[in-house]
């Protein structure tokens, strides 16, 4: 490893000097020849013969100086230099096709990214909370049903809160409570989202710092006091801080304002709220009414796995204390698996489903390349005669692919951009996190593989199989036929099939896709309606 | 006799080893000298050899005087050539046993 390194770094040196050291070799190959001749006059040769036998011995000259001067250069930097300016006169001289593929190219791409884009955003990236790692989602379960999931009884989260050592925080809140209340002001009312939440919510999520006093403990009988989201009191209260302490009306309740949130803060789970009010957990004594939302977050060095060990412990005294509950088990999981399990696959299918879009680009991409490359032939017959070897000729087909998929990606970027702002108005209420999505270091890197992934996609198969005609049956055909040889004409009708299989099952996705999402909106009545009859 | 590919850098590295400070025109007749003329090579060879060992950082290289009185470069072996060269040689030695040995079971059943 070390070695090689070194030698890498001694051969930069040695194409640094590349042109000197080659007259010093042939200096050197005179000194020798001269020698060699001197020693074949000693033996009684005449000058002619003897410099004609040192030229046996020592080979050919010019040979030698070139194999040399290769060796100590490196001769691909200087190709690829002059492959790149020959690519941009290709491209500058058919300005249709160059730009047909870019565009393709660039929807392709572009789809490709923006789509990642919302993947990475809402399935890879960390929750927008200070040590997001630490927040868990906890549930109560059947204790012989490991795979079901319910909310939490006020019971069971005051016991929780108090017993369990493995959180550092944990917070409840009204699963239910999010229907809204209106807001009179002015005169005018207006609907506001307003979530029920214990005393300890904002400092489970370290929502930042809250302007004004908040929730106590003492709250949590269900008092009338509110604290505004950061968005209501600049658009409704005009950002005055005076309203912290003051009463506003909320459908027809007197409230107090104790708090304002911090700016940007945003539940983790119901998007978009307005306030946040006590919830009443001194009423909440059914240790079968299972209402609750619980997060908590767990103390430095504690792991899921030992917060789940702790529970389960806890869950046996719980059961020795409210044998009436069936839904005994309480178990922890990671907040953000547990928040983005339902978009996961759609998502997924969706990035699938661009990603199609893109091999059929490329498929379309190769179709014309592949054509554009018939008409070449008698160009590629003429340069592989001249010498040109056949490596040389497909990576002067390959530095073209790169130039075309290099421009199609820049256009692709630009188009992502837009196609990210399309979606986080789209799909704002379905997919938790979307307005988190955007360009970032991930995203770009991804774009950049992608991109280079499909320049040896349409690249490589045109290029080989050009490269593969031997130069004499090219320019034997003195006319250049359209449809090209045999061999090629099967390339592309296997590139259309594989463009006709492609859309299909795009098709086919887009469908699957459809009906899913379908599926996903159906509330479930909790009937079977299909049983039902109609009658007249 | 013509020379095994890859074999003349060894054979180069070797005479270096033995005979000190070099240029290219005296690695040609040592090696010469120890073929007793029975290995022909193409001497310009010798220089494409030096230009591979050179890039391995196994030989140095630096201007000297001549028997003609002329200015040539003299090959020096480096410390981490005398390392190849140990390796290269234990390697010889055996490979070239083994075929010392394939060669005379060869005529037995």
């Amino acid at each position: 490893m070390w070695a090689s390194v070194v030698s890498c770094f001694s051969r930069l040196g040695f194409a640094w000097a590349c042109r000197r050291l080659d007259d010093e070799a042939r200096r050197e190959f005179e000194v020798h020849l001269d020698l060699l001749m001197d020693r074949y006059i000693r033996s009684g040769m005449t000058r002619e013969a003897a410099h004609a036998a040192a030229r046996r011995q020592f080979g050919n000259v010019t040979l030698m100086r070139e194999e040399i001067y290769q060796m100590n250069g490196i001769g691909w930097i200087e190709g690829l230099t002059q492959d790149l300016r020959y690519a941009l006169r290709q491209l500058r001289r058919s300005p249709v096709f160059t730009a047909v593929v870019i565009a393709t190219l660039a929807l392709g791409i572009g789809g490709t990214t923006a789509m990642f884009s919302v993947v990475q955003a809402v399935l890879l990236a960390p929750l927008p909370y200070e040590q997001p790692g630490q927040l868990v989602r906890v549930y109560q379960q059947e204790p012989e049903n490991a795979s079901t999931r319910y909310y939490l009884t006020g019971p069971h989260f005051t016991a929780l809160r108090d017993h369990a050592e493995s959180f550092e925080d944990v917070a409840a809140l009204n699963t239910y409570s999010e229907t809204g209340l209106d807001l009179v002001k002015d005169g005018h009312a207006q609907r506001v989202r307003v979530l029920e939440v214990t005393s300890d919510y904002f400092r489970t999520l370290r929502s930042g710092p809250l302007r004004g006093p908040g929730f106590g403990q003492h709250d949590e009988v269900g008092t009338r006091r509110v604290v505004l989201s950061d968005g209501l009191w600049r658009t409704r209260f005009d950002s005055d801080p005076l309203v912290i302490g003051a009463t506003i009306h909320l459908s027809a309740e007197p409230y107090e304002v104790v708090g304002i949130a911090a700016r940007g803060f945003e539940d983790p789970i119901v998007g978009e709220v307005d306030g946040w009010l006590p919830l009443d957990l001194a009423g909440n004594t059914s240790e079968q009414n299972y209402s609750l939302t619980a997060v908590g977050r767990l103390r430095n060095g504690v792991n899921v796995e030992h917060a789940r060990a702790e529970l389960a412990a806890l869950s046996e005294s719980m059961r020795e204390r409210w044998p009436a509950a069936r839904r005994s088990a309480v178990v922890a999981l990671p907040l953000k698996e547990d928040l983005v399990a339902t978009s996961r696959g759609p998502l997924q299918l969706l990035l699938i489903a661009v990603g199609l879009v893109l091999l059929v680009a490329c498929v379309n991409v190769a179709n014309l390349v592949l054509v554009r490359a018939t008409g070449r032939v008698h160009e590629f017959a003429i340069r592989s005669a001249l010498g040109s070897g056949r490596r040389r000729l497909v990576r002067q087909l390959l530095v073209e692919s790169v130039l075309l998929a290099g421009l199609g990606g820049a256009l692709g970027l630009g188009l992502a951009g837009f196609g990210i702002k399309v979606l986080r108005s789209l799909g704002s209420d379905g997919i938790p996190r979307l307005d988190e999505v955007g360009f970032d270091p991930a995203v770009l890197a991804f774009a950049a593989v992608v991109t280079a992934a499909t320049a040896i996609a349409f690249g490589v198969t045109p290029a080989l199989r050009l490269a593969r005609i031997p130069p004499n049956q090219a320019l034997r055909q003195q006319t250049r036929s359209a449809t090209g040889t045999r061999g090629q004409g099967r390339l592309r009708n296997g590139l259309a099939a594989a463009q006709l299989a492609l859309a299909l099952t795009l098709l086919v996705g887009a469908g699957v896709l459809l009906a899913s999402f379908y599926r996903l909106q159906q509330v479930d009545l909790g009937f079977g309606s299909s049983a039902s009859s109609r009658s007249r | 006799m013509d020379v095994l590919q890859g074999t003349l850098d060894l054979m180069v590295l070797q005479t270096l080893e033995s005979m000190g400070s070099l240029h290219g025109y005296g690695i040609a007749r040592r090696i010469e000298q120890i073929s007793n003329d029975l290995l022909k090579l193409n001497e310009g060879t010798v220089y494409a050899s030096l230009t591979r060992l050179q890039h391995q950082r196994w030989i140095s290289a630096s201007w000297g005087a001549s028997e003609n009185n002329r200015k040539a470069k003299f090959y020096a072996i480096t410390k981490a050539g005398r390392r190849q060269l140990a390796t290269e040689t234990a390697n010889w030695e055996r490979i070239a046993g083994i075929i010392a040995r394939l060669l005379r079971t060869a005529g037995q059943p």
